[in-house]
């Protein structure tokens, strides 16, 4: 039994002067960078006052010892939300129903809807499927193409509303997740080797995204996806644009090395 | 993402991306590269937050960390180097006798024997070794069965050794 458990146990503690654990200890040291973090949090939205103080309220007390005074206070919290803004409702009927003259017991009726407002909305419902349809079309080609790929359906990226039939709609809908997966569509078609496909999706970006939070990192892709399309030369000038505009970013390592992979004229042309 | 989704994401951020980082390195990414897989492994995890299964964040980080290093591994060319490696020279490159190891030194040689080891023993070996992740853990992350993981950790330690063994040789 006890060599069952010995053999379970890692070689990091079974003999910690032998050369084998001081070969596994060198792998434990290792010093972050903080600005890579920081721009980490940046992106993904997460560096906003709210979690930021939330995040320490939840580890201080969870270093107190005090995690279950956090739910209930979290309970608590929630409890008086709710019952503010039933009360808060309850009195603005009350005091609409006394401005208005209105019985409270009175129930409207329900207007019903004739079979022209019918067929209207059925035509607008179908005008909005068809312009999703072709959008998805033109973003995504054929699903069996992504299949082959290797993509899972799932992580197909499903595009949001026409923006000709419902602009706020779509700029609202939009969120970091959908740019997020569009981006890892555009990687995947690259790595894959449809650079075309790629460079497709890449001209549709700005469109779907108007304002878009990732374009640094849209950027990348574009130089990753003229590269692998063979434009060699468009790829260098991007690279080299990019690094003179951001070259501090977190994605700048990966840039100089596309860059120093191209061993182009520009490679050592002062591009820092 | 709401706002429950941002605090656990956040909170993965904190506590987990000093060891990914390690994870990643170990798992043989370049120091260059390593901030950019970090990004990598997180704007997976933000996609994906709400289907982490509470209480398995580390192992949910430490297996998408295994495919960004093998997709930075492919991109990069490396696999064939990584076959091709050289055994021997982990022993001729070794520290002489009279010198002692340092922890930059042990860290070049033990990059070095993980790099001789391959990626699929290299993966299970890094995650039972350095990380301390159960078998079953390893087994979830990398969607292999128990079995497998516990024959690749067999193999890896037998070579981890023989290296390491070879290396004190020629000290």
């Amino acid at each position: 039994m006890s060599a069952i458990d010995d053999d379970l146990k890692p070689l990091l503690h079974r003999e910690p002067s032998s050369a084998e654990a001081r070969l596994l200890r060198a792998a434990l040291v290792y010093h972050p960078r903080k600005e890579a973090k920081r721009q980490l949090l940046r992106r993904l939205g997460l560096a906003s006052w709210s979690v930021t103080v939330a995040i320490a309220l939840v580890n201080a007390l969870t270093k107190l010892g005090l995690r279950a005074t956090v739910a209930k206070l979290i309970s608590i919290w929630a409890g008086l939300v709710v019952a503010l803004a039933v009360a808060s409702a309850a009195g603005v009927y009350s005091i609409y129903t006394t401005t208005h003259h209105i019985d409270a017991a009175y129930v409207p009726k329900r207007a019903v809807p004739s079979a022209s407002d019918y067929t209207r909305e059925l035509g607008a419902v179908t005008a909005l499927a068809s312009a999703v349809a072709a959008q998805a079309d033109e973003l995504t080609g054929s699903r069996d193409d992504i299949s082959d790929a290797g993509v899972s359906s799932n992580s197909a990226y499903a595009p949001p509303p026409s923006a000709k039939t419902t602009t706020t709609t779509t700029l609202k809908s939009i969120t970091l997740t959908d740019e997020i997966e569009y981006l890892e569509l555009i990687r995947t078609a690259t790595a894959t080797g449809q650079a075309s496909r790629a460079q497709s999706l890449l001209a549709q970006y700005t469109k779907t995204f108007p304002q878009p939070r990732l374009a640094i990192e849209a950027k990348v892709l574009a130089i990753e996806a003229m590269l692998a399309a063979g434009n060699t030369l468009g790829a260098q000038r991007a690279s080299a644009a990019f690094l003179q505009a951001t070259p501090k970013h977190v994605l700048a390592g990966r840039v100089r090395a596309i860059l120093a992979s191209l061993d182009g004229p520009n490679a050592d042309a002062g591009i820092p | 993402m709401n706002f429950l989704h941002a605090l656990r994401l956040r909170q993965m951020v904190d506590l987990h991306w000093s060891s990914l980082g390690r994870a990643l390195r170990n798992f043989g990414v370049a120091d260059a590269d390593l901030d950019d897989a970090l990004q990598q492994a997180y704007v997976v995890a933000a996609t994906k937050v709400d289907a982490i299964e509470l209480g398995k964040e580390r192992a949910f980080l430490l297996g998408t960390c295994v495919h960004v290093a093998a997709r930075l591994r492919r991109a990069k060319g490396r696999a064939r180097e990584i076959a091709d490696y050289d055994l021997d020279a982990i022993a001729s490159d070794a520290v002489p006798a009279d010198v002692q190891l340092d922890a930059e030194r042990a860290r070049e040689d033990l990059a070095r024997i993980l790099d001789a080891l391959g990626p699929e023993l290299r993966e299970v070996f890094v995650l039972y070794e350095i990380e301390e992740l159960t078998m079953a853990v390893i087994a979830s992350a990398l969607d292999v069965p128990p079995g497998t993981v516990a024959s690749r950790l067999r193999r890896a330690r037998e070579e981890f050794r023989v290296l390491v063994a070879k290396r004190g040789r020629h000290k």
